[in-house]
């Protein structure tokens, strides 16, 4: 695998056209902020108004595959730091074999994050006419929890699976031709920013009991 | 620029930071609750975010007008909260 240091024609030189890239992929990201952002504050205000169902509900989450989960997204977004950097010095051999174990990470997230849901939908905690209100003290608030939760977790699993899809690109056109540094750092933006969003899921969601 | 080995070696540092940091709010989570306790919980989650987007998003080698973008992000999130809060303080 090689990575060349090309440039567009668009552009004076390599530095510009790499500063380009990070700024749309930054503007991208304060869109997607406002996204998740809404998301957070509507689950956080139901948190206020309902204290005692999130937290009860909170409690049949699965805290250790959530920590295990949080630990797979941390060490795959410094292996895709480490790719980064790889792909700027040149490095083809690094950058594939980083970018590669951030893929299998991501694939066990989605893995354990499928596992999760499929638990739920086994103990019946699924918003809906099966909902197992008898489980909990405050089955309305419990309900809704469960509502924000697939909502926020699902949306992320989505990013993940986009996250993933980039990087399967990324490694094929690298086995075939060369990767080139702009399509690295803008991968690589989008993957931190997924792993910014878990790194509040985690504890919103999971340890709030 | 730093030299490619610390920029490696970084990562790696960052990592075991976020790490502890995670292993801080896990440790948090067993304690009684207390008043500050999921405001504490949310600053460790902002402290590991602002290792990510400093270190790895390298928002600390932005240039022109991409650390005004990056600022936007914090803007749109302190409104939401701004405008939510105003919501449930006034209802």
């Amino acid at each position: 695998m090689s990575v060349p240091k090309s440039v567009s024609e668009a552009f004076r030189d390599e530095q510009q056209e790499l500063s380009t890239a990070a700024l749309g992929m930054w503007i991208f990201l304060a869109s997607e902020v406002l996204f998740f952002g809404s998301a957070l504050l509507a689950f956080a205000l139901m948190r206020i108004y309902y204290p005692v169902g999130f937290a009860e509900a909170s409690t049949h989450l699965g805290v250790w595959w959530g920590t295990a989960n949080t630990v797979i997204l941390l060490v795959s977004s410094a292996l895709v730091a480490l790719s980064e950097h790889a792909s700027e010095d040149g490095r083809g051999g690094l950058f594939g074999r980083s970018l590669l174990g951030a893929l299998g990470l991501a694939s066990v997230f989605l893995g354990i994050k499928g596992y999760e849901y499929w638990q739920k939908f086994q103990h019946h905690h699924v918003p809906g006419e099966g909902f197992a209100q008898g489980d909990f003290a405050e089955p309305a608030a419990a309900e809704m929890f469960f509502m924000i939760y697939f909502a926020l977790t699902g949306l992320h699993a989505v990013h993940v699976i986009g996250g993933i899809g980039w990087m399967v690109a990324l490694l094929f056109v690298a086995r075939r031709a060369q990767v080139r540094h702009v399509s690295v750092q803008t991968f690589a933006l989008y993957w931190h920013f997924v792993d910014i969003v878990w790194i509040f899921l985690f504890p919103l969601l999971y340890l709030i009991a | 620029m730093k030299l490619p080995s610390l920029r490696y070696r970084t990562v790696w540092v960052v990592l075991v930071a976020l790490l502890v940091l995670l292993g801080v709010a896990l440790a948090l989570a067993w304690l009684p609750p207390f008043f500050l306790k999921p405001l504490v919980t949310v600053g460790l989650s902002g402290l590991k975010t602002a290792l990510v987007i400093w270190y790895f998003m390298r928002a600390r080698q932005a240039e022109g007008i991409t650390p005004f973008y990056i600022a936007v992000g914090f803007i749109w999130l302190a409104l939401l909260a701004l405008i939510g809060g105003a919501d449930y303080l006034t209802r």
